[in-house]
C-alpha cells in the first residue's frame, strides 16, 4: 500500500476535527477526499503531508512510518499541493518549480534539481511560460505550476488540497485529468481534497467521504456513493444514477419541484427506505 | 489541450544542468561581483569626501602608515588623523551599519511575506532609541559607560519583537494585523520618548533628541568593530538558512512545512537575527529609517528575489545607500553636518512612497 | 566535467566573504607605530578645571579658539578675547553679526553634528562649548589632533560669574574677566541696595512663545526677584529642560499680575516687532480686562539687551519698571550702551530699538 492511514485523531485546542480515521490508498491510485466544509479535509491533508502533528493513530508511506522520519525524508516522500494563493514577491515558474527541490538540496540546487525542475516543467507543458512571472498567469496555469512544483520534489505520494475549487471547468477537467495521468504513469499515489461529486467519481480509483471528522465511505465511486450516506453528510436530497459504468450524484427534486434540504430531509429518508 | 510530455525512457540519465540556468548564475555572480567592487571603489572614494581637501594619494599613504608603522611629517599628521580617525571610522560605520539594517529588512520581508516591513515598521527601531533614552534618564548626570546604552537600546528592541511576535503567533495573527500593531509600537514609543525628553534635564535632553536622527558623526574605531562583527557573524548565519526563508517567503508556512523546513523554529531565529542586527545600528548610531525597507528593493530589482543572492546583495546595496547619503550629508551645506538619517530620509521617503504605489507591477 | 553549480554557490560565498572580512581587517591590522616628526614640545602648561569638573591642560593661553554658544562668545568678546575665535556655531553667527565672522567659519548648524575636520582645519588651540552640546564626543574626536575641549556653559545664570573666571583662565585674560565681573557687581549691588525694602510686584513673564512663562530654577526667574519682582507662577511645577512651561491663558488672567514681560529671540540686528506684538498682547482673547494690559504696563524685549551678561541687564530693565522711584536716578539705557560698546565693542545706535518699557508707548484703555 502506497499510503496508509491507520486510526488518525487530530484536535486543534479542544476542538476535535478528525476522529479515529483509517483508509489505505494502493500505489497508482487516485483517490478523492471528498465531504462538506469544516469535515477535516484539510487537516487530514496536511496532517499526511506533515504540516500537522497528529494527536494519535499512523500514516505509513509505502510500509514506513513518516512519524519515525525527519522532516527532510517525510519531504521527500510526501508532496503537498495547496490552494495557488497570493504571492506577495514576483517569482518566474521556473523558480517556484525549484522550491519544490528544497528538501533536496543543501545551499544552492545541483544538477540533478535543474534536470527535476525542468523535466516537471515539461511534462505540466510549462515550457513556453516557464520565464513568466507566476502572478501573471490564468488560474490554471497557476495551479498546474504548483503540481509541477510537487513533481518536481519526485515523492511518492502527492496530496492536493482543493486545487480546483477556484478555476474554470477546464482547468477543473485538466487538473483532474492531469493528475490521474501522473499517477498512472508514475506509479504515485494522489489523494485530492475536492467538492465536486461527480468529477470525482468521473476522475479518480477511490473516494473517501469525511463527515464531522469521521470517515464515513470509502470505495471505488460505483460502490461508495450510498443516497443515504450522501444525504446525511451533505443535507442534500441526492440521487445516485448508474450511467456507462459512471456513477453520477443528482439533486433530487420532488413533486412539488423543490429539492429538500437540511431539516426537510427527515422525510424522504422515510419515503427512500420504503 | 494541455498535454504532459512523454517522460524520457528509463534507461537515460537526467540531463545536466540547461545552458539558461548556468548561464543566469554567472549573470548573477557577475552582478554581485560588480556590487562588491562597486562597495569597495565607492568606500575609497568618500574617504577623499569632506571638507579639508584630501585626496586618493594622502589616503593611500595613510592607511599604509597605519598598517605598517612609519613617521609622518607634522604637516601630514593632520591630514593622517582626519582619514584614520574621523573619516575611516565614519565610512566603514555608515556601510556596515546600512548592511545591517538592509539585512535586517531582508530577513523581516522574507518571513513575514510583505515587501514594505522593515525594521522600524515593527517598532524595532523606535523601542531601541526609547531604551537608550531611558538608560541616559536613568544615568542622569554621571557618565554612563559606552555599552550601557547599547544594552538598554538592545533589550529593549528584543523584549518589543518577543512582544509583537508573541502577540503575532499566539493569535495566528495577519501580516496586515502584525503591521498595524508595529505601527502601534512605533507611536508608543515616540511618545514615551518624548515624555523623557519632556523631563530631562538639559544635559540628557541633548542626548536623547540626539538619537531621534541617525548619525555617524561620532563615529570611533570600537563603532565600527561592534557593529561589523555583529554584521559578520550575521550575515553567514542568514545565507545558511537562505532556502529555508525562500520556501517560507515564496510558498507560505504550510507549503514550507510540507518541504521540509522547520518554519517554527527557524522563523523565531532569523526575528532574532533580524532584531539585533537592527538593534545594534540603533544603538550606535541612533535611528535610520529607509535603509531597511530601501536597500533590499533595489537589491530585488538587481539581483532578484532568491535570497541566496539576495541577502548578500541587499548587504551591499544598503551599505552602498548610506554611505552615500553620508557622503551627501557631508558635503551639501558644508561646513555643516546633516545628520545621515535625514538624508536618507529624503532619499528613502519617495521611494517608499514610490513602492506603495506601484507595489503590483514593481518587484521583478 | 562542467563544473557543479554547487561549487559556484561555495565559490560565491567564499568570495562574497573575503571581500567582506577585508573591512574590519584593515581596522584590525592598523597597528603600526606611527610618530609624528617634529612634533613641537611644550614648556609652559594651562590646568584648569571646567564646568563639568574636568582638568583640562592647555599649552598656554589660548590665541585661537573654537566657541559655540552665542552667550560664550559674548562673553568672549567681553573679556577682550573676541578677535582670538575662529570658528562659530551658525547661531552665533545669526545672532551676533558684529562678530566679523565669515560663512566658512562655522562649523556647526547647532549644538551637536560637529564637523570636526574642519575644527580641525581652522588649527584652534582650544574649543569651547557649553554642557548641553555634544562635549564628550568632541572631546573624543578631538583628541586625535590633540585638540582640547572646554566646558563653558555662559546661558547659565547660575553659574555667570564661574563661567567668566573660567574663560579669562584659558586665554591668560583674567583682569579682561575682572572688569565684567565688577561691572555684573555694580549692577548686582545696586539694585540690592535700592530694592532692600520693597513690596515684590507681581510679574507675568513671557519668553518667544505666547503663554510660554517661566519657573523657578530658571535664570529669568532668578532675574525677576532681583529686580524686586514676583513671579505669579512660581507655585508651578512640571516645566521642561529649561524650565519653561506653557500655562493656560485663563490662569494669567486669574493671578492678575501687575506687570507683564515678553522677551522674544536675541538678535543684534534690530528687529522691530514691537508695535506688533503689542497688539497681539493686547488683544489676547479674555485678556482684555488685564489691569496689567489697560494701564499699559507691558514691556517688551529683544533678548540680546535683557538676556545679556546674565540677564543682569534684563534684572535692571525690570527693576526701574516695577519699582521707578526706588529706581530714580539709574538709567538702564546707560547700562545697556556700556554693555554693548565698552564690553560687545559694536555701536549701540538706539536702545529703543531693543527694549520698550512701559513708559514708551501708552495703550489705550
Amino acid at each position: 500500500m502506497s499510503l496508509s492511514v491507520q486510526h488518525l485523531s487530530f484536535a486543534y485546542g479542544t476542538r476535535q476535527i478528525l476522529e479515529d480515521v483509517t483508509f489505505e490508498v494502493a500505489s497508482g491510485a487516485f483517490c478523492a477526499l471528498l465531504g462538506p466544509n469544516g469535515s477535516g479535509k484539510s487537516t487530514l491533508v496536511k496532517a499526511i503531508a506533515g504540516v500537522h502533528r497528529a494527536r494519535s493513530g499512523s500514516i505509513a508511506v509505502e510500509g514506513r512510518d513518516t512519524a519515525a522520519l525527519g522532516r527532510r525524508e517525510l519531504a521527500r516522500v510526501v508532496g503537498y499541493v495547496p490552494q495557488a494563493g497570493d504571492a506577495p514577491f514576483d517569482l518566474t515558474v521556473r523558480e517556484a518549480v525549484m522550491l519544490g527541490r528544497t528538501p533536496h538540496f543543501g545551499f544552492a540546487p545541483r544538477a540533478e534539481d535543474h534536470a527535476a525542475v525542468e523535466d516537471a516543467i515539461q511534462r505540466m507543458g510549462l515550457s513556453e511560460i516557464a520565464e513568466r512571472s507566476l502572478s501573471e498567469l490564468s488560474g490554471g496555469q497557476q495551479q498546474r505550476a504548483l503540481i509541477a512544483r510537487a513533481l518536481a520534489q519526485n515523492t511518492r505520494v502527492l496530496l492536493l488540497d482543493e486545487p480546483t475549487s477556484a478555476l474554470d471547468l477546464r482547468y477543473q477537467i485538466e487538473t483532474l485529468q492531469l493528475v490521474r495521468r501522473i499517477t498512472r504513469e508514475e506509479g504515485i499515489s494522489a489523494l485530492i481534497a475536492i467538492h465536486d461529486l461527480n468529477h470525482a467519481a468521473r476522475y479518480c480509483d477511490q473516494v473517501v467521504v469525511l463527515h464531522g471528522g469521521r470517515l464515513v465511505a470509502d470505495g471505488a465511486p460505483q460502490h461508495a456513493y450510498e443516497e443515504a450516506t450522501l444525504r446525511t453528510v451533505y443535507e442534500v436530497d441526492v440521487e445516485v444514477t448508474g450511467h456507462d459504468g459512471a456513477v453520477e450524484v443528482r439533486p433530487r427534486i420532488d413533486a412539488a419541484g423543490v429539492t429538500r434540504t437540511g431539516g426537510e430531509l427527515a422525510d424522504t429518508a422515510e419515503v427512500a427506505a420504503r | 489541450m494541455t498535454a504532459t510530455a512523454q517522460r524520457p525512457a528509463t534507461g537515460e540519465k537526467a540531463a545536466p544542468a540547461p545552458t539558461p540556468a548556468r548561464r543566469r548564475e554567472a549573470r548573477t555572480v557577475a552582478v554581485l561581483v560588480g556590487g562588491v567592487t562597486l562597495s569597495l571603489l565607492a568606500l575609497l572614494v568618500s574617504v577623499t569626501v569632506g571638507t579639508a581637501g584630501i585626496g586618493i594619494g594622502d589616503v593611500v599613504r595613510a592607511v599604509k602608515v597605519s598598517i605598517v608603522g612609519g613617521t609622518i611629517s607634522a604637516d601630514f599628521a593632520s591630514t593622517y588623523s582626519v582619514i584614520t580617525q574621523l573619516r575611516l571610522p565614519r565610512v566603514l560605520l555608515a556601510f556596515t551599519a546600512g548592511a545591517a539594517l538592509s539585512v535586517s529588512g531582508v530577513l523581516m520581508q522574507g518571513l513575514l511575506r510583505n515587501p514594505l516591513v522593515s525594521p522600524f515598521t515593527l517598532g524595532v527601531s523606535p523601542a531601541a532609541a526609547f531604551g537608550a533614552a531611558l538608560v541616559i534618564t536613568l544615568a542622569g548626570s554621571s557618565q554612563l559607560p559606552a555599552w550601557a546604552t547599547i544594552a538598554g537600546a538592545m533589550v529593549m528592541a528584543l523584549a518589543v519583537s518577543a512582544l509583537v511576535l508573541g502577540i503575532a503567533t499566539a493569535r495566528r495573527m495577519a501580516v496586515a494585523t502584525l503591521l498595524l500593531l508595529g505601527i502601534a509600537m512605533t507611536q508608543i514609543f515616540e511618545a514615551l520618548t518624548s515624555a523623557l525628553q519632556f523631563t530631562a534635564n538639559e544635559n540628557t535632553l541633548q542626548a536623547i533628541i540626539r538619537w531621534t536622527f541617525g548619525s555617524v558623526n561620532d563615529a570611533v574605531w570600537s563603532d565600527v568593530h561592534i557593529v561589523g562583527g555583529v554584521a559578520l557573524i550575521a550575515l553567514p548565519l542568514t545565507l545558511f538558512f537562505a532556502k529555508d526563508l525562500n520556501a517560507i517567503a515564496f510558498a507560505g508556512d504550510d507549503a514550507a512545512r510540507s518541504f521540509g523546513v522547520n518554519v517554527g523554529p527557524i522563523r523565531i531565529g532569523l526575528i532574532s537575527l533580524a532584531v539585533a542586527l537592527a538593534a545594534v545600528v540603533v544603538s550606535f548610531c541612533g535611528i535610520i529609517g529607509f535603509v531597511g525597507l530601501v536597500g533590499p528593493h533595489i537589491a530585488r530589482l538587481a539581483i532578484g528575489g532568491d535570497h541566496r543572492h539576495l541577502l548578500p546583495f541587499a548587504a551591499l546595496s544598503g551599505g552602498l545607500l548610506l554611505l552615500v547619503a553620508d557622503a551627501v550629508g557631508r558635503t551639501v551645506i558644508a561646513p555643516a553636518v546633516v545628520p545621515v538619517g535625514i538624508v536618507v530620509a529624503f532619499i528613502g521617503g519617495p521611494v517608499f512612497v514610490y513602492l506603495i504605489l506601484t507595489r503590483r507591477n514593481t518587484l521583478k | 566535467m562542467t563544473p557543479t553549480l554547487r561549487s559556484h554557490g561555495l565559490r560565491r560565498r567564499t568570495l562574497l566573504g573575503t571581500a567582506l572580512a577585508t573591512l574590519p581587517v584593515l581596522a584590525l591590522a592598523a597597528c603600526g607605530e606611527v610618530t609624528v616628526e617634529d612634533a613641537a614640545s611644550t614648556t609652559t602648561t594651562l590646568t584648569l578645571r571646567d564646568d563639568q569638573d574636568r582638568e583640562v591642560v592647555l599649552p598656554g593661553p589660548a590665541q585661537r579658539a573654537v566657541v559655540l554658544n552665542s552667550y560664550t562668545n559674548e562673553f568672549l568678546r567681553a573679556i577682550g578675547a573676541g578677535d582670538r575665535v575662529v570658528g562659530v556655531d551658525r547661531a552665533s553667527l545669526d545672532r551676533l553679526p558684529y562678530l566679523d565672522l565669515t560663512e566658512d567659519q562655522v562649523i556647526a548648524e547647532g549644538l551637536d553634528q560637529l564637523n570636526y575636520e574642519a575644527i580641525a582645519g581652522l588649527e584652534p588651540d582650544v574649543v569651547i562649548l557649553p554642557r548641553n552640546a555634544v562635549w564628550q564626543e568632541a572631546a573624543e574626536q578631538l583628541s586625535a589632533f590633540d585638540i582640547p575641549v572646554v566646558v563653558a556653559t555662559a546661558w547659565d545664570t547660575e553659574v555667570v560669574d564661574e563661567t567668566l573666571t573660567l574663560l579669562g583662565q584659558v586665554f591668560g585674560l583674567e583682569d579682561g574677566a575682572t572688569t565684567v565681573l565688577d561691572f555684573r557687581a555694580e549692577i548686582a549691588a545696586e539694585l540690592e541696595e535700592r530694592l532692600a525694602d520693597v513690596e515684590p510686584v507681581d510679574v507675568y513673564f513671557e519668553t518667544v512663545e505666547p503663554y510660554l512663562t517661566t519657573l523657578p530654577g530658571s535664570g529669568f526667574h532668578a532675574m525677576i526677584l532681583a529686580a524686586g519682582g514676583r513671579n505669579i507662577f512660581d507655585d508651578a511645577s512640571g516645566g521642561d529642560a529649561q524650565e519653561e512651561l506653557t500655562v493656560d491663558p485663563a490662569e494669567v488672567v486669574l493671578r492678575d499680575p501687575e506687570f507683564i514681560v515678553h522677551e522674544f529671540e536675541p538678535s543684534a540686528a534690530p528687529v522691530d516687532r514691537f508695535e506688533a506684538l503689542r497688539e497681539e498682547i493686547t488683544s489676547r482673547p479674555g485678556w482684555s480686562g488685564m489691569s496689567a494690559l489697560a494701564e499699559g504696563r507691558l514691556a517688551l524685549a529683544n533678548g540680546w539687551a535683557t538676556s545679556a551678561l546674565g540677564k543682569s541687564l534684563g534684572a535692571l530693565y525690570l527693576a526701574s519698571w516695577l519699582h521707578p522711584e526706588e529706581m530714580d536716578g539709574v538709567d538702564p539705557d546707560a547700562y545697556l550702551t556700556r554693555w554693548v560698546t565698552e564690553f560687545q565693542d559694536t555701536e549701540l545706535p538706539d536702545p529703543t530699538a531693543y527694549v520698550q518699557g512701559p513708559t514708551d508707548e501708552g495703550t489705550s484703555a
